[in-house]
């Protein structure tokens, strides 16, 4: 039997799945996504993307060019979202006792421009021979948000922390763990001049920055 | 008759060739085929290829004829090394073997020209005499389907179709017809064959209709040319990317097949795109970097030629007239889909193939049904060619399916009369269709398939094959639509890589799809294990998946093709303001299915495509001409359904775009558009649409 904490939970994630969903199709944003899998044991739920392989540890390697990250992501299917732009949308979730123990979600996009959902299927439709992904230079933005309880050293690792680029030592702290309409909502605001329209299932915020990374330069939200 | 594949220079050999399969012809009923100048290799022994001069497989058995020109030593060895090199192929076939042992007897001999010593148990023969009573006295009765295996054995065609069984399929199901037709043994026909084995030095083309094997044949005779030549530099070359893989797995298999599992040197046989991309190379970059000149990405050559909408025809064009020198750099290209590119793209390949110009270029003759795809070669390259191949036969798409895509995209039977028709007569011959009476303009014509050009594999119920229907608006569409899918998947034992879903709604398509997931997440329950991807979602070559069905535009879906084809939004082709172009949109989207189609659409012009598609049914799925056009007629046709131009389109655009963005000022836009007297001339037209 699942733990009942866990049950919640996963009830609540899925309605903003779920919305989430519907909301980024109704608007067009959306380019294909795929079901996350779901792993549970008697204390454990894992969120997950389905047919995951490790070869998206791609993204940590920091002698590759952003082309050949893309590429391999988006040939291997290795995202939870893609946005109409190719841009790439991932997210992790571990859930002990109906809370979040380890999470990471990450934002890829290979160009600084924002493109219209027109403009795309223009390119997509008129001059789909010559990939304009390919083919369009740019400045990738990466963000990487994660969240581990286990592995906290104040200041230096904060227990949620978000990653600019895949710079190591860049964990600019964060207020506390990200739920994923958060998150979506973060990149929707800041990347697409755009917002959710619905209201997250998840009301609390889960606080895990402490007084001494608070000093410095962090992110916080109501 | 024998069907005859291949030739031979040699005149005296010719003669006795000629004869030898005179004397198989005459014989009743006489069923199989004849290989002149048959390569053979095969690591095993050398690394040389074996010529076969003669091999015939019938029903009266299966010969091997090596003839003699020149004084040798010793034609027993010859006779042997061909035996083992047949034999060690054929037994790989494990449909031709019984107890270790080929089930049929392959018999050598020789005839010789020239005075031979005779060694015992080899058989020789001076006289066509002497080799017909050979023949007579080792006659073997094969039937005619084991004469088709052998066949398929000799010219190592296995894996010619790419086979994705059904595991668990319901019995009766449509996924088990798809199993039953891949079972049927594969065999290149003759047209392919000589299209294949036609000796390369010069310039080659090779025709036919979508379906009819041209890519398969052009990827098999790049794998002959790269065996008899590993040295040469042999390039494969296409415009739609989604062909590279396709290309890629074919030409890996062949030359699998053909070389004892070895896989073919890539830096040698090159499959490249005809421009290339940042990532990859292209044959154009290639040319220019050898000739140290400037090349151009395409977004360099979009902001070289802004307004033109092919900028790779210029700039193959800018390097034509370069000035320079042209030098040897390749051997051998072969072009597939060669409708894709203008003349200046094959006569800059012409330029760096040195003087024995090997040309291969294969294109699909009817692509648009109102213009043949090229020019000819004598206005493309200033000269004739002698080496052209017309394959006639339609391998991909049933009878019933062709037939209907031909005369909708034609509107043959629209009412208001037909959109478009070939402008020349001859074309319908070399695309397979038959006519009891000569076609002469003006009076009654009907055109028909049969067997011999339209083979129909699948044993389908042929009423099921296609059909057209009509809804009452999109949503309708896409819960049939769904529905369908779900008995696919359920009843059919369908894969989701067996499907295809054609939008016809162009720039909406995109639009469309969020709908459709809309809709499945809405009914979750009921369609959730249906997965639908579109398709170049993550890039160029991203078509088929093996977990989710793949939803395309028609651009992206030439080239490609499923077993069952559904179009949804049919009506955006029927009342249109670019009647040829949407028309022949419907042509290409019909014929992608090698199996089963269905036509959606809704509104009262999906009406007139029913009315069109019952005529089809009612003329037993013939083409019949009430009165074949003349060619006033047809200039007339041309003049009638000229699609509006580019420069019309956009200002309609931008009409639309102004007329939604300016819903408050309505009335002094329709004042400006229709003048003082718009509402008398609205509600006329209202009036007598409603009529």
């Amino acid at each position: 039997m699942m733990n009942s904490n866990n049950k919640k939970f996963l009830q609540k994630f899925s309605k903003d799945y779920n919305n989430i969903i519907k909301e980024l199709y109704e608007k067009n944003m959306i380019r294909d996504s795929k079901m996350h899998s779901v792993l549970e044991n008697d204390k454990i739920v894992e969120i997950s993307r389905s047919g995951r392989e490790n070869e998206s540890n791609i993204l940590y390697d920091k002698h590759l060019p952003i082309e050949k990250v893309m590429d391999t992501l988006l040939e291997r299917k290795e995202y939870n979202i893609l946005l109409y732009d190719r841009s790439i949308i991932q997210y992790e979730f571990i859930i002990e006792d109906g809370k979040i123990i380890k999470e990471r979600l990450i934002f890829l996009k290979k160009h600084n421009y924002l493109w219209s959902k027109e403009e795309i299927i223009d390119k997509d439709m008129y001059n789909f021979e010559i990939d304009w992904f390919e083919e369009e230079l740019g400045i990738p933005v990466v963000i990487r948000v994660d969240y581990d309880i286990n592995n906290h050293i104040d200041i230096v690792h904060p227990i949620t922390h978000m990653t600019i680029s895949n710079y190591d030592e860049c964990r600019i702290p964060m207020m506390g763990s990200l739920s994923l309409y958060n998150f979506i909502n973060f990149i929707l605001n800041f990347f697409y001049n755009d917002s959710l329209n619905f209201k997250s299932n998840f009301e609390e915020n889960d606080i895990t920055i402490t007084e001494n990374e608070k000093k410095r330069v962090h992110f916080e939200w109501m | 008759m024998l069907n005859i594949s291949g030739n031979t220079e040699n005149v005296e050999k010719k003669d006795i060739i000629e004869s030898i399969i005179n004397i198989f012809n005459e014989k009743e009923d006489i069923y199989g085929d004849a290989y002149i100048g048959y390569p053979l290799y095969s690591i095993e022994y050398t690394s040389d290829q074996l010529i076969c001069d003669l091999a015939i497989v019938s029903n009266y058995g299966f010969f091997v004829i090596n003839i003699i020109d020149t004084e040798i030593l010793n034609y027993g060895k010859i006779q042997d090394e061909l035996y083992n090199k047949i034999e060690s192929k054929l037994k790989r076939c494990s449909f031709l073997v019984k107890r270790r042992q080929l089930s049929f007897s392959i018999n050598v001999c020789s005839y010789s020209l020239i005075e031979m010593e005779k060694i015992d148990d080899y058989p020789i023969f001076i006289s066509i005499e002497d080799i017909n009573k050979y023949i007579n006295d080792t006659l073997e009765n094969i039937d005619n389907q084991k004469v088709d295996m052998i066949s398929s054995g000799l010219q190592e065609a296995q894996g010619l179709n790419k086979k994705n069984y059904h595991e668990n399929a319901r019995d009766g199901s449509k996924a088990l017809l798809i199993d039953e037709m891949n079972d049927i043994i594969e065999k290149h026909d003759c047209n392919q064959m000589n299209a294949i084995m036609e000796d390369p030095i010069g310039i080659q083309r090779i025709r036919g209709m979508a379906g009819s094997g041209k890519t398969v044949v052009l990827a098999r005779k790049a794998v002959e040319l790269h065996t008899v030549h590993p040295e040469w530099t042999i390039v494969v070359t296409y415009y739609t990317r989604t062909l590279k893989n396709q290309l890629y797995n074919l030409i890996d298999k062949f030359y699998m097949t053909r070389n004892d599992g070895r896989h073919p040197d890539f830096n040698k046989l090159k499959i490249m795109h005809a421009w290339g991309s940042s990532s990859s190379d292209g044959l154009y970059y290639d040319i220019c970097k050898n000739m140290e000149i400037q090349s151009y990405t395409f977004y360099q050559a979009k902001r070289k030629y802004p307004l033109a909408s092919r900028p790779f025809d210029l700039l193959c064009a800018e390097v034509l007239d370069c000035g320079k020198e042209f030098v040897k750099l390749y051997d051998c290209i072969l072009i597939d889909e060669a409708q894709d590119f203008n003349d200046s793209f094959l006569k800059l390949c012409c330029k760096v193939l040195g003087s024995e110009n090997r040309l291969v270029y294969a294109y699909d003759e009817l692509q648009r049904l109102n213009e043949l795809s090229m020019d000819s070669p004598e206005k493309i390259f200033g000269f004739n060619i002698s080496k052209d191949t017309p394959l006639v036969t339609c391998y991909r798409n049933q009878s019933r399916v062709i037939v209907t895509a031909h005369a909708l995209g034609m509107g043959l039977y629209r009412e208001e009369g037909m959109i478009q028709i070939p402008n020349s007569t001859d074309v319908w011959q070399s695309i397979g269709y038959k006519n009891d009476e000569n076609i002469v303009e003006g009076l009654p014509v009907t055109l028909y398939r049969d067997r011999s050009t339209s083979p129909d594999f699948l044993n389908a119920d042929p009423n099921d094959l296609i059909k057209i229907e009509k809804f009452d608006d999109s949503d309708q569409v896409y819960n049939k639509l769904l529905q369908s899918i779900k008995a696919n998947i359920v009843n059919d034992s369908l894969n989701p890589n067996d499907i295809m879903i054609i939008d016809l709604d162009g720039i909406n398509a995109s639009n469309n799809l969020s709908k459709i997931q809309l809709l499945i997440n809405s009914n979750f329950d009921e369609y959730g294990d249906i997965h639908i991807h579109q398709a170049g979602s993550t890039n160029p070559e991203d078509f088929f998946r093996n977990d989710s069905i793949v939803y395309s535009t028609i651009f992206r879906a030439k080239g490609n093709e499923a077993y069952y084809v559904y179009i949804l939004n049919a009506q955006r082709c029927i009342e249109t303001l670019s009647r040829t172009k949407d028309r022949n949109a419907l042509f290409t989207a019909i014929t992608r299915s090698k199996g089963w189609v269905r036509v959606y659409g809704y509104g009262s012009s999906m009406e007139k495509l029913c009315f069109e598609f019952d005529k089809v049914k009612e003329n037993d799925y013939k083409l019949f001409f009430k009165k074949y056009p003349t060619e006033e007629d047809r200039k007339k046709m041309v003049i009638l359904n000229k699609d509006i131009s580019k420069d019309d389109s956009e200002a309609l655009t931008n009409t639309k775009k102004y007329i939604d963005e300016n819903q408050g000022n309505m009335e002094i836009l329709l004042k400006e558009l229709f003048g003082e007297e718009y509402k008398r001339r609205l509600r006329d037209f209202v009036v007598d649409d409603e009529q």
